[in-house]
């Protein structure tokens, strides 16, 4: 009946989540009383665009090369405990290959072990694979893997709030000023450890009232020892028929009068279940008051530890939660009921891979090879499974692939009020309908696209449903789960779609396209620009901003664009562009206060993220940045890394620039001199969180003093930092070619928002 | 919330006695709990007063002729404290208690015995005296005055150390495995700077109350997890029936057999933490495996139990304890009535985990406070003064300051 504790079959495990096996750098282990876990490090194989140019030969601006690239993975895997041996086979066999190089990388260095059973199942682990096992201390691991989880997985942490659909509700990381937390590992026992920060923590107290009692006492009770199955039984029982309420004491109604205690607070756990009671009690009733008890007493007492050491957080953690609704609620509820809301409790997403991950971390520090860790990890959505809160499967396969190094933008006002995304799809039910309606609408499109982007390759069809299957499967799930994947956005949406394409081997399904509008926007940026010159120059700030709106409709990703695009052809212009756009006034028009502050001459840097390829980047952006330097305002234009939609990656960027620069001098001399900045953001996505920038990109705002952050395009503007505060001026501009954004910020369609927020400002308001 | 319902119950007294007497005999306070009923039974000694009446006397030999009552109904003859001052009147204090279940039978009884004759009111505490308010109404024609349960049981405290020097005691070398631990008499008045301790009432739950002086107290925690528990999880686990069927069963079985240890798990101690191997790392940590569930048998299931809830409330009351800043911690309630087992565990558990710094205090009359304090409100220490002046039936001043005394202490 239960997923959770159903074994993995080997066989199974070898097709999917163990396929990167045969090269394995590194692996931990967290062995529990139940269910086993497996972290280990890989090298994966990726396709990966590459942007070629060389003026001399090439007919075209540049051409791309498609060639697969290694990049570090890790892979996490659970599996019943009962089934360690067979695994250990398995792995050894994998390991072993053809020429046993697996097996020698494996016993380079100890297996790190942690968990209830490391001591118990070390000799049989140094028999079978050869390798020196070194026992990892559990709480240790549970530390290091929660700050790791939560430095790289935004939406890691989650409380439950009963009155919300569904139930859980994301927080940012848990990184308040470094402010300390109270870490509550439900084991068999329960530990209280607070947390100082990734390596500080100290054991503050624990109870031995924890799952191993609901489990064993759940057992005696049920006479079935199948935790899961307990928990089943659990939910459908009601504790009211054991426990002796308040109500049962004072006479139903009274007490609540007399005392202010609500009737149906429990007075006494199984008070009724003494014999002198005459009763007979049902298994789920039994089970459920059980539950209560246990989980109601944890709350209690991790309430009082955390108000004895003034800590504010509770995160619980361990296997007795395993994303189980009723544990959670009543978790809750003690530490609510107890501290009248000062103190709140979290949950985290991968709490089942906190030991495993930390004893990885904790091997590569004592091998000093922590460098191996340097960067950043993000959750592969194609390939993680999801979360399912409510029925305990919790998290299965779960897969992190490296990334650049990221960091936080340096220029957020507040970083811990920050939050990238607009609308949150996970509560918002209207919202959420309409976006996956959008987006999965779109799944031809984009698999069409993706197979004609590759028009030499014999698998591309193949490849192509692959992905339309995996991004099909993504849709199922969020329907009947909204959080299946953390909190649901659109930003997650189209972070999905990126990472099943390059997933089914379509690193770049765009890149012709994009091509081909950086040619025709090319021809064209000539004549712009001395359009531009030829305006008296008291006109020209508006002009521009114009020019950038109009760029801003060239954008495949919507669909009434694509429309207009496919009718027109190369007829749909930049004029025809800004001919669709709102009259003025503008849904938010701040042009007249952002065009007397830019003719202030105040600025010294200005940032510019930049949207799409052809019109936007080259007829709209550029001359934009082109007027900025000869402003004396120096520009970084900043672009994805990687490709997602049409919009313009750094290496195209670069190309595109060169090109530019060698027939307007004005833009080579400003490249040659470091007055215009190239600086690749660090990611691949057409929405922006500014948690996770570049290093490139953070650094540079800090040497070149940037006082000017210029955000365009739906998915960097509207649908994330549309709220955004920055430390200095911002200017947000985008084209709402989307009715429901445009209805749901009272606009129409091709509404314009030119919102200009001077620091000041912000710092007030 | 409890100092608001001590005052109301103060304006109903005060309006009450107007016109003071002396309350008629017999005496009693009642404490009505979830699981048990208590009665304080207060029997004046007869050389020095007033001829009795009849009916009086009829219930004074039923309750000190008897040590059961009905099927249910059982007299702690331990627990008799006789040449007791109360009121003006020496006597004994008998100490009674029922199955809260049986309450049907103890209004029968009442009814039998006629003691609606003697008086229209009975002093009762407890949620039952909430619960069974109208019952006593309608089917027996008293009124019951409700009395704030927890200061009812701080007052019965209070009184009871003052006045029997064995009355509170403690375990200076608590061993667990010990059944012959020293008891060691603890001096708690109002002289030896009783104040501040934390009060922890084991009934069916747990109360935890920080007294900090005569009127300065608070409710500060409490728990579901309570002698309530214990029996309601001894009788599912083991077939047994009665609270001292329980703690019998305990009293042989060894826990270990259910429990996972701190070795069981690590192999021997935790050393990064320094936990003992052989501490409980979880409770009933063993039973999920068939086999050990077969080895098991009802008194280790039941000592398992027993110990879980102990330390469990320990625990907590040692967390209130030091947030509170205090280091005397009082259990009472009758989850520690003939459980010399919790008391040794409590006392051990208080000073292991709190290194000696928090002493655990434990008294002989542990399920009876609430009783006694409420049969205390039989005279409220606001209306003496309206005693005095408004009595007519020859109250002597003497007796007057007796009464005074009394209760200066108790204030």
């Amino acid at each position: 009946t239960s997923e959770y504790c159903s074994s993995i079959a080997i066989s199974e495990l070898s097709a999917d989540v163990l396929r990167d096996l045969p090269t394995a750098q590194r692996f931990a282990l967290d062995i529990g009383g139940s269910l086993s876990k497996i972290v280990y490090q890989s090298k994966r194989k990726w396709r990966k665009t590459f942007v070629v140019y060389d003026e001399n030969t090439d007919s075209h601006l540049y051409s791309t090369q498609e060639l697969e690239k290694e990049a570090d993975c890790l892979h996490f895997i659970k599996f019943e405990t009962r089934l360690l041996e067979n695994c250990l086979d398995f792995i050894y066999d994998n390991l072993k290959g053809s020429d046993g190089r697996g097996l020698e990388i494996l016993r380079n260095s100890p297996l790190r072990v942690t968990g209830g059973g490391a001591h118990k199942y070390r000799l049989a682990i140094e028999a079978k694979l050869g390798c020196v096992v070194e026992k990892e201390d559990e709480m240790t691991c549970l530390v290091r893997g929660c700050a790791f989880m939560l430095k790289h997985i935004p939406g890691e942490l989650f409380s439950y709030e009963h009155d919300s659909s569904p139930p859980c509700c994301f927080a940012d990381e848990l990184s308040d000023g470094g402010e300390p937390f109270l870490l509550v590992n439900i084991g068999s026992g329960v530990s209280m450890l607070k947390v100082e920060n990734e390596t500080t923590f100290t054991r503050i107290g624990g109870t031995s009232l924890g799952g191993g009692t609901f489990w064993g006492l759940g057992s005696l009770l049920a006479g079935t020892s199948d935790f899961d199955e307990l928990l089943e039984i659990a939910s459908q029982g009601d504790h009211r028929n054991v426990d002796m309420l308040v109500g049962d004491i004072y006479g139903s109604e009274s007490a609540s009068s007399v005392h202010g205690l609500s009737a149906d607070i429990i007075a006494s756990s199984f008070g009724k279940a003494s014999k002198a009671d005459c009763k007979e009690f049902s298994k789920p009733d039994l089970l459920r008051s059980l539950l209560i008890t246990v989980s109601n007493n944890i709350g209690q007492l991790a309430f009082l530890y955390a108000s004895r050491h003034q800590l504010r957080r509770i995160v619980f953690a361990g296997f007795f939660i395993r994303g189980h609704l009723l544990t959670m609620r009543t978790l809750t509820y003690g530490v609510n009921f107890w501290s009248q809301g000062s103190v709140k409790a979290y949950f985290l997403r991968h709490e089942g891979y906190l030991g495993a991950i930390g004893a990885f971390v904790r091997g590569l520090e004592k091998d000093r090879r922590i460098g191996v860790l340097t960067g950043s990890w993000a959750e592969n959505l194609c390939t993680s499974s999801s979360f399912d809160v409510g029925s305990w499967q919790g998290m299965a396969a779960l897969e992190l692939d490296k990334r650049k190094e990221l960091t936080d933008f340096p220029l957020l006002r507040d970083r811990l009020d920050y939050v990238p995304d607009t609308w949150d799809l996970s509560q918002d039910l209207s919202a959420r309908e309409y976006w996956l309606n959008c987006f999965e609408a779109s799944i031809d499109r984009h698999q069409q696209r993706a197979v004609l982007s590759q028009p030499d390759s014999p698998s591309a069809t193949e490849r192509g449903e692959a992905f339309r299957l995996a991004y099909q499967n993504f849709f199922k799930e969020a329907r009947a789960n909204p959080v299946a994947f953390g909190q649901l956005t659109v930003r997650r949406i189209l972070d999905v779609q990126e990472h099943c394409l390059r997933e089914s081997g379509f690193p770049d399904p765009f890149w012709v396209l994009k091509r081909e509008e950086n040619e025709v926007a090319l021809d064209g940026l000539q004549s712009r620009l001395s359009h531009l010159a030829s305006l008296p120059s008291a006109d020209l700030p508006a002009a521009l901003i114009r020019g950038l709106l109009g760029g801003n409709v060239f954008d495949w990703g919507a669909g009434r664009v694509a429309e207009l695009l496919a009718e027109h052809g190369k007829q749909f212009g930049l004029n025809e562009a800004m001919e669709q756009l709102q009259p003025r006034p503008w849904l938010v028009d701040d042009l007249d206060a952002w065009t007397s502050r830019l003719k202030a001459g105040v600025y010294t840097c200005a940032i510019v993220f930049v949207d799409n390829s052809g019109c936007d980047l080259l007829l709209g952006v550029l001359p934009f940045a082109i007027d900025l330097l000869d402003r004396g305002v120096k520009v970084i234009l900043a672009a994805n890394h990687g490709p997602a939609l049409n919009d313009v990656t750094i290496f195209e960027l670069r190309a595109l620039i060169r090109r530019v620069g060698s027939f307007v001098p004005r833009v080579a001399d400003a490249l040659s001199s470091g007055r215009l900045l190239l600086a690749g953001t660090g990611s691949s996505s057409p929405c922006l969180d500014l948690r996770y920038v570049s290093v490139e990109v953070a650094d540079a705002c800090r040497q070149e003093q940037v006082d000017l952050v210029v955000i365009e395009g739906m998915g960097r503007a509207v649908h994330t930092n549309l709220y955004a505060k920055f430390s200095c001026d911002c200017l947000k501009l985008a084209v709402l070619k989307n009715a429901w954004l445009a209805d749901r910020l009272g606009g129409n369609l091709f509404s314009v928002i030119c919102s200009f927020e001077p620091a000041a400002a912000a710092a007030v308001g | 919330m409890a100092s608001r319902q001590l005052s109301e119950t103060k304006l109903r007294r005060r309006s009450m006695s107007t016109s003071y007497r002396l309350p008629p005999l017999p005496w009693f306070g009642m404490d009505i709990g979830g699981t048990l009923t208590k009665l304080v039974y207060f029997e004046p000694s007869l050389d020095n007063a007033e001829e009795e009446r009849e009916k009086v006397a009829h219930i004074r030999k039923y309750l000190t002729s008897n040590v059961a009552y009905g099927t249910t109904g059982l007299r702690d003859v331990h627990l008799e404290m006789p040449n007791v001052s109360f009121l003006g009147r020496s006597g004994t204090l008998h100490f009674i208690r029922f199955p809260t279940c049986s309450m049907s039978i103890f209004i029968d009884m009442a009814k039998d015995k006629n003691l609606k004759d003697l008086a229209d009111m009975i002093c009762a505490t407890g949620g039952g005296a909430y619960k069974f308010e109208s019952d006593f109404q309608s089917r027996l024609g008293m009124s019951l005055l409700k009395l704030d349960e927890l200061e009812c049981l701080l007052n019965g405290l209070i009184f009871l150390a003052e006045r029997h020097p064995l009355e509170c005691y403690y375990l200076p070398e608590p061993d667990p495995s010990r059944s012959d631990c020293l008891r060691q008499p603890y001096s708690l008045t109002r002289q030896s700077d009783c104040y501040p301790f934390l009060a922890v009432n084991i009934g069916s739950g747990v109360s935890i109350i920080a007294v900090r002086g005569p009127r300065d107290w608070n409710r500060v925690s409490g728990t579901s997890l309570g002698g309530g528990t214990f029996l309601g999880l001894c009788c599912l686990l083991t077939g047994c029936e009665t609270f001292e069927d329980a703690i019998a069963l305990a009293e042989r079985g060894d826990s270990n057999k259910v429990d996972k240890l701190v070795m069981d798990i690590y192999g021997g101690d935790y050393e990064l933490f320094g936990l003992r191997g052989d501490l409980v790392a979880s409770s009933f940590g063993h039973m999920m495996s068939v086999d050990k569930r077969a080895e098991a048998k009802p008194e280790d299931l039941a000592r398992a139990t027993l110990v879980m809830l102990t330390n469990n409330i320990g625990s907590i009351a040692r967390m209130c304890a030091s947030t509170q800043g205090i280091d005397r911690v009082i259990f009472t309630g009758n989850f520690l009535r003939c459980n010399e087992l919790s008391v040794r565990l409590l006392a051990h558990a208080m000073d292991y985990w709190s290194r000696g710094s928090i002493k655990a205090l434990f008294v002989q009359h542990e399920g009876y406070l609430g009783a006694l304090g409420s049969l205390m409100e039989l005279v409220d220490p606001d209306s003496i003064n309206n005693a005095y002046f408004t009595s007519e039936d020859g109250y002597k001043k003497h007796d007057f300051l007796r009464l005074c005394n009394i209760f200066k202490l108790l204030i």
